[in-house]
């Protein structure tokens, strides 16, 4: 997404002092809530509440921001009841936001609500107000301090302060409680109170500016008594649940007041020093910070923006949009190459700078990640048996090791089940514990996760024979696993889902995985999905064809500075893969072999400079957690996390900035995938090709060692097209079987910037794809207003690779001219018009719905 | 309150992954079986005329993913396993591609001739 930051004058604004948009209801609402939270108001407007038709609620919004305003309703609501909000001022009345229906909260949560999480902890004594997150809103929350209630709130928000009373002892047991329709759900972790971190931290104020009302300040301690004063002047004390404070109300702000702040936990105990923060003159307030938006979008989402004023957002000059941070509706959907412009106005000072941004095709939103549905307290336990040894984590009753197994979801019904299998390494170390991270997120969520101890076969060369040896004692632990399901004194007798069994691999581990479901024979046991971590391909290295994963969901997960398996051949698989439903390939820049498993200390890039520096070994295992999860829901729980492995939704929290994804469902309609024998002249659909202005495209093995390959930089195993360098204007056209409307169509290409293996030159590079319609007219979309052309991994020379990812255009992004229409295409085309002359190599160009 | 500025702090180390002095080898021609398995049959033939290199280190070698190989002149020879402290087993498959006399080299699966480790042996079969 382009944007850039313009004065105010230069734009020629008009405003419509009538516009103002609708609120937000936060969803899902569930039947019996008694309040339903509403965002995304202009500070202090009126809040209505309307349920069925009817307003039920007149509340005055006060600040927006953080937590918009709970609404408490006047009869708890029933299943198919549809709210709706809006927000009125002294000038205008905003519409009626979109219906939430409220639903019956046992239809997603089968097994009763989520678990609460005290958020933020830890919980120190003498704290006056906990947090509690991962709530449904309208239900019921209250803490407990070894086992009496000190606090309580009905009618919750998502995530809720709770004011507790009496303040917190030293050493108490804490856990928050949740129910909805009297369904209560597990209690949150246990937390022991501790003492509270001395001296206190001072605390610092967010920017402050001319016209504001309201002050945040940060660096709380959990449970803190935060006093603040304007002036010098003692505006009160306010209990925080931790991290930061955000408080509105007062009067409006003149430039260089100046406000401080104080935190106190203990009596008796001193007081942090005072922070201070002053207010900046109106000429100040910046322009705010606007998240992915691309065509198609009914709002914006800001990244930064100050927490009271006043958001307006512009479409091609026409105000359409009037709210709050972080999210304001606008009253059109916004297409690609239109111009947003978006400010922010405080009481008495209007912004003097705008973001300005051209609406690209795809910028997919940040929402969400697949890793945190939490539901159910974490059990553990080791196993060892006639030599299969390992420790698996599952849903459970409380947290902790041989608890029992969730009950109420065993009566629900019986589970999937992961297995783990580590790599080579030193056999003295406990690889098997090294994914006890991605364990727990998969049992907090309801499936059972069980990590192998392959110990017994490292040490040793790779081989075949070595990877076979892994399969077989993969199979033998889902074996092991059938036979404790069957034991009526085990604790997963009638527990596990053998229908839905997933596996992941690491390095060996993950060309075992591979292995393990194209020769298991075990009865009643299907294999659901299978995650190849950084995977060897011994089959590949030894002279023997590479195993075609197929029938199941899968994944590869490729660390671009592998320092170990620098051929990184999970590409092979992936090429090798037939989708079942889909298979994913997730190429990461910055991410070496090792750092995904917490056993395995060594930074294996170092191996195998120059390389840039990685990131941190958190970061590789968010990545690992977000798109392992994403996978293992969508192919074990049914659940619609397939936007993350496609792209079109980006996981919080994870540097997707550095994910480069390949993805390919079944069923979807394949242009071109290059592997017919039937000539770079004609196309999968048995349809000619034609090259013109230069254009110079054959068809190459993307394979190492392969004869006939264009260069050495391909390390997957398939065959493609290599555009060679050539002057701009080049064209590449290929025809459809019929005249086809792509309006609610996407086009899905894999594209890589051709390397020579050794170098990359400065610059990044891209192409234009268009389409062609009955007349002949033609639509272009840039690759840069997708997402652009990722760079070649700039790794040590001669491993430099071209690695193919798969960019996304969506067919309502094509304009033409008047007469162009995109309902009626007969061709797709490429378009090589950069000055620079690149070689490109594309593969999979298809039609998506 | 005083401001601090620091230099980085050292990053992970680099693996150890440097290979031990190859000791001894002892070459004799062999039958490789498929190996047995309990869940399913081996892809691998019944049976492998091979080579045998019999590999004494002066250490252990280091455990990665790849495995290491031994360059019987441009020959890569890597399926390898363990048969003792110090001890490995390598096996050449294509027995028509080793040249006797041919100078054996040492290193990482994949190692560019500049990467292997000359080592003082040739391949030479002992007589049966």
């Amino acid at each position: 997404m382009s944007s850039k930051v313009v004065n105010r004058k230069r734009l020629e604004l008009k405003d419509d002092r009538k516009l103002l948009s609708p609120p937000v209801v936060d969803e899902p609402l569930y039947q019996c809530a008694t309040a339903v939270t509403v965002r995304g108001y202009v500070v202090n407007a009126q809040i209505d509440v309307r349920v069925n038709g009817v307003t039920v609620a007149s509340v005055a919004g006060g600040s927006p921001w953080p937590n918009g305003v709970t609404v408490a309703l006047p009869a708890a609501l029933v299943a198919g009841d549809a709210v709706r909000a809006r927000q009125k001022t002294a000038t205008a009345t905003s519409g009626w936001s979109a219906a939430v229906v409220a639903r019956d909260h046992t239809q997603d949560f089968p097994a009763g609500p989520p678990r609460p999480n005290v958020d933020p902890a830890p919980v120190y004594e003498c704290g006056v107000r906990t947090g509690v997150s991962n709530l449904l809103t309208g239900g019921n929350v209250w803490i407990t301090a070894d086992g009496v209630e000190v606090g309580r709130v009905n009618g919750c928000a998502a995530h809720q302060g709770v004011n507790v009373n009496p303040a917190y002892g030293l050493g108490q047991k804490v856990r928050a409680w949740f129910e909805l329709c009297k369904d209560p759900s597990p209690p949150s972790i246990e937390h022991t109170t501790q003492a509270p971190p001395t001296p206190l931290p001072v605390l610092t104020f967010d920017p402050i500016y001319e016209g504001g009302t309201q002050v945040t300040v940060r660096n709380v301690v959990n449970g803190a008594r935060v006093t603040i004063y304007r002036g010098g002047v003692n505006q009160g004390t306010w209990p925080c649940w931790g991290y930061a404070l955000s408080i509105g109300g007062f009067t409006t702000f003149t430039a260089a007041e100046v406000f401080t702040a104080t935190q106190a936990m203990c009596a008796g105990d001193p007081e942090s020093p005072p922070g201070e923060g002053t207010v900046q003159p109106c000429s100040a307030l910046p322009a705010p910070g606007v998240g992915p938006v691309e065509g198609g979008d009914d709002r914006i989402t800001l990244t930064q923006f100050v927490p009271d004023a006043t958001i307006r957002v512009y479409l091609n000059g026409i105000p359409v949009g009037v709210g709050s941070g972080p999210v304001v509706l606008l009253t059109k959907i916004v297409q690609h190459g239109d111009t947003l412009v978006v400010i922010q106005d405080l009481e008495g000072c209007p912004g003097q700078w705008a973001t300005v941004i051209t609406v690209p095709c795809v910028d997919p939103p940040v929402l969400g990640n697949p890793s945190w549905l939490d539901l159910f307290p974490i059990g553990w336990a080791d196993y060892d048996d006639a030599g299969r040894r390992g420790r698996v984590y599952y849903p459970a009753d409380d947290d902790g090791e041989n608890q029992p197994f969730n009950s109420r979801l065993a009566r629900v019904g019986r589970v999937p089940i992961v297995f783990m299998a580590h790599g080579n390494h030193d056999p003295g170390d406990p690889s098997y514990l090294g994914y006890d991270y991605f364990q727990s997120d998969l049992a907090k969520m309801g499936i059972i996760a069980a990590s192998i101890d392959a110990n017994t076969l490292n040490g040793v060369g790779l081989s075949v024979q070595n990877i076979e040896d892994r399969a077989d004692m993969i199979i033998d632990h889902i074996a092991h696993f059938q036979a404790l399901d069957a034991n009526p004194g085990s604790l997963f007798h009638d527990r596990i889902d053998f229908g839905k069994v997933g596996l992941m691999g690491h390095s060996r581990g993950g060309d075992a995985v591979v292995m393990a479901p194209s020769v298991i024979a075990l009865p009643g046991v299907s294999i659901a999905a299978v995650l190849a971590l950084a995977p060897t391909n011994a089959r590949f290295q030894f002279g023997l064809s590479t195993i075609a994963p197929a029938g199941y969901a899968f994944m590869t997960i490729l660390p671009a500075g592998d320092g170990d398996v620098v051929d990184n051949n999970g590409a092979q698989f992936y090429d090798q893969a037939t989708p079942g439903p889909f298979k994913s390939q997730v190429y990461v820049h910055y991410t070496n072999h090792d750092f995904f498993n917490r056993q395995w200390l060594d930074d294996d890039s170092l191996w195998t400079q120059p390389q840039p520096a990685v990131i941190g070994r958190a970061e590789h295992e968010r990545i690992l957690t977000a798109y392992g999860c994403a996978l293992f829901r969508a192919a074990l729980l049914g659940h619609p996390t397939r936007v993350y492995m496609s792209g079109a939704r980006r996981p919080a929290a994870v540097m997707y900035q550095h994910v480069h994804l390949s993805y390919k469902r079944d069923g979807d309609l394949t242009v071109d995938d290059h592997e017919d024998g039937n000539t770079i002249n004609t196309n999968s659909l048995g349809r000619p090709t034609t090259q013109l202005a230069g254009m110079s495209a054959d068809e190459f093995p993307f394979r190492q060692g392969a004869g006939g390959a264009f260069n050495s930089s391909f390390y997957g195993e398939t065959i493609g097209m290599v555009v060679k360098p050539g002057k701009p204007g080049r064209i590449f056209r290929s025809a459809l079987a019929q005249k086809t409307n792509l309006e609610k169509t996407q086009i899905w290409i894999r594209a890589a910037e051709v390397t020579d293996g050794n170098s990359v030159p400065a610059g990044g590079t891209g192409f234009k794809l268009g389409v062609e319609d009955s007349n002949g007219l033609r639509a272009w979309v840039d690759s840069d207003d997708v997402g652009g052309l990722a760079r070649p991994y700039d790794r040590n020379p001669g491993m430099i690779k071209t690695m193919l990812e798969t960019l996304r255009f969506k067919g309502a992004c094509f304009h033409g001219s008047r007469k162009f229409t995109v309902k009626s295409i007969q061709a797709i085309l490429i378009q090589c018009d950069r000055k620079d002359e690149r070689a490109f190599a594309f593969d999979d160009l298809q039609l998506v719905k | 309150m005083a401001i601090d500025s620091s230099r980085p702090l050292p990053a992970a180390p680099r693996p150890k992954w440097e290979l031990p002095a190859i000791v001894n080898i002892k070459i004799r021609r062999t039958v490789v079986p498929a190996p047995v398995h309990k869940h399913f049959r081996s892809a691998l033939p019944d049976r492998r005329e091979a080579v045998e290199f019999l590999v004494r280190t002066s250490g252990p070698i280091p455990a990665r993913a790849l495995g290491p190989a031994l360059f019987v002149g441009d020959v890569e020879v890597s399926e390898s396993q363990g048969a003792g402290e110090n001890l490995y087993r390598f096996f050449a498959f294509d027995l028509d591609r080793l040249k006797s006399r041919a100078p054996i080299a040492w290193g990482w699966m994949g190692a560019t001739k500049s990467e292997r480790i000359r080592t003082k042996f040739r391949y030479e079969l002992a007589r049966e």
